[in-house]
């Protein structure tokens, strides 16, 4: 599988007047290894989710190329998106909106069930979404991202405004099922001890226009990433840079 | 169960006074433009038995099914594309505005000039009368659609068929109820005036004909036999669907 090929030349968002545009992001350019977890880090609002749009292809309106990797064996890439809220259809069950993206195959297979099994909801198929609270939301919408069988996976601060002890949880159910069938992950974050947590590499975005301001490779085992003191001395080496 | 059966018991109640009322005075004034409730009800059985109402009835609930579909149809798609696209809007806006406005009356002495004292003018006059509502409200669902759900399909690479069924009706559902329950109630009271003007059939024609023969009893027995059907379709068709139509929002 190819990599992730990334050059944003530049993007801007109209202002309300209709007239003058504001850039956003400028010059960002990286490429990702295929399967590699990749965090983006940066402060709130500076374009790290504009940033993924246009990767998703939601945002078309850019200057620049975003080349996603070709699946393997010439089949069609398998995208999964974890969006900020979880988005799911309120009209649909829990197990229908999985269904909903999966394929034939993998529906077949069971793959549904298993995975609102490893995130604790194997109960829930049956439940309409607005029953759920925003925890159970954000579980349902982390195992409809794995049932896909993503090649590419995009996720949009997706533990935002839970509390620290649920957030915790849903990022070691990641870490699992990352390392049950890794993929490549764009990882979106404001949150630099979740960044060095869970990522092999950290980009760090800033400035206005944003840009790529480091490029950082977090060679750590699962045991140090569950250490406070090693997150905090390498979170330290990435602020201070 | 128990609170349904409290209901019914109130329902019964209400309409046995209605009846009561409606009996005093019949039998107090006497006159033959008020006739006593057993007039009309054995009017209406005999009716019923010689299949005349049954008749009339469904040929009126034809023209109204086949309107009443035209014009849902095409409503919601004139509706959702002004909804979706800002500038055809503001040119079509005026237009919808004039129809909206111009009373139902002209727009069947027209058709029945231009198609004939036919069903297509039937057809169209009422379907016309209708679409410019559907599509005001289906127009409101359209731009009530949220974004996100279109970016959710969008990134899961959905195809346009499985987004219009997953992602685009359901959140119209309730605007196509509304518009359907208004769409009935409209359409049925136009056909009538439609089919007064220029049908030779129909519960409208039948009114029109007891008019003349001022038979107030057949009128009345009319008008309780279509009251009731109406309110099946209401209660049996368009309510239970409704209702499973928002069954996630509970």
């Amino acid at each position: 599988m190819s990599a992730l090929d990334i050059e944003i030349v530049g993007k801007r968002f109209l202002n309300p007047n209709g007239v003058t545009a504001t850039p956003v992001l400028a010059d960002v350019r990286f490429s990702v290894e295929a399967g590699q977890f990749l965090c983006i880090l940066g402060p709130s609002g500076c374009g790290k989710t504009t940033l993924l749009r246009v990767v998703c292809g939601l945002d078309t309106d850019f200057d620049g190329q975003v080349t996603l990797p070709s699946a393997p064996n010439g089949s069609a890439l398998k995208l999964a998106y974890v969006f900020q809220e979880p988005v799911l259809l309120p009209w649909r069950t829990v197990l229908q909106n999985l269904h909903l993206v999966m394929t034939e195959d993998q529906i077949e297979r069971g793959l549904a069930e298993r995975m609102l099994e490893a995130v604790g909801l194997g109960d829930a198929h049956d439940t309409f979404p607005r029953a759920l609270s925003l925890g159970m939301g954000r579980r349902v919408s982390l195992a409809r991202a794995f049932a896909v069988e993503p090649d590419l996976l995009l996720m949009d601060e997706p533990f935002v405004s839970l509390d620290e002890e649920k957030a915790d949880t849903l990022r070691e159910l990641l870490t699992t099922l990352w390392a049950e069938k890794p993929t490549t992950v764009l990882f979106v974050t404001h949150d630099s001890r979740e960044a060095v947590r869970l990522a092999q590499r950290i980009l760090v975005l800033a400035g206005s226009p944003a840009s790529v301001s480091r490029d950082m490779t977090v060679a750590l085992n699962a045991q140090e990433r569950h250490d406070p003191q090693t997150i905090e001395r390498i979170r330290d080496e990435l602020l201070s840079g | 169960m128990k609170q349904a059966g409290r209901r019914g018991a109130m329902l019964v109640a209400s309409f046995a006074v209605l009846l009561a009322i409606w009996h005093a005075a019949a039998v107090a004034l006497q006159n033959r433009a008020l006739p006593e409730p057993a007039t009309v009800f054995s009017e209406l059985a005999a009716g019923l038995i010689n299949g005349e109402i049954v008749y009339h009835i469904a040929i009126t609930l034809g023209r109204v099914a086949v309107s009443f579909f035209l014009a849902l149809v095409i409503g919601t798609a004139i509706g959702v594309a002004l909804g979706l696209m800002k500038r055809t809007n503001r040119f079509f806006d005026p237009w919808l505005i004039l129809f909206l406005n111009v009373p139902a009356l002209v727009t069947i002495i027209l058709c029945y000039i231009w198609f004939g004292l036919t069903e297509v003018a039937v057809i169209v006059a009422v379907s016309v009368n209708k679409i410019p509502n559907v599509a005001v409200t289906m127009r409101e669902g359209a731009r009530a659609l949220e974004p996100a759900y279109f970016d959710l399909a969008q990134a899961y690479r959905f195809t346009r068929i499985k987004t219009v069924r997953h992602v685009i009706l359901p959140q119209l559902a309730p605007f196509l109820a509304a518009s359907a329950r208004s769409g009935l109630a409209l359409i049925w009271k136009i056909v009538l005036v439609v089919e007064l003007l220029g049908r030779s059939n129909g519960v409208g024609f039948q009114l029109h004909l007891f008019f003349q023969l001022f038979d107030v009893p057949a009128i009345l027995a009319y008008t309780i036999a279509f009251v009731i059907v109406i309110q099946v379709l209401e209660l049996g068709v368009l309510q239970p669907w409704e209702r499973r139509a928002g069954r996630w929002r509970t």
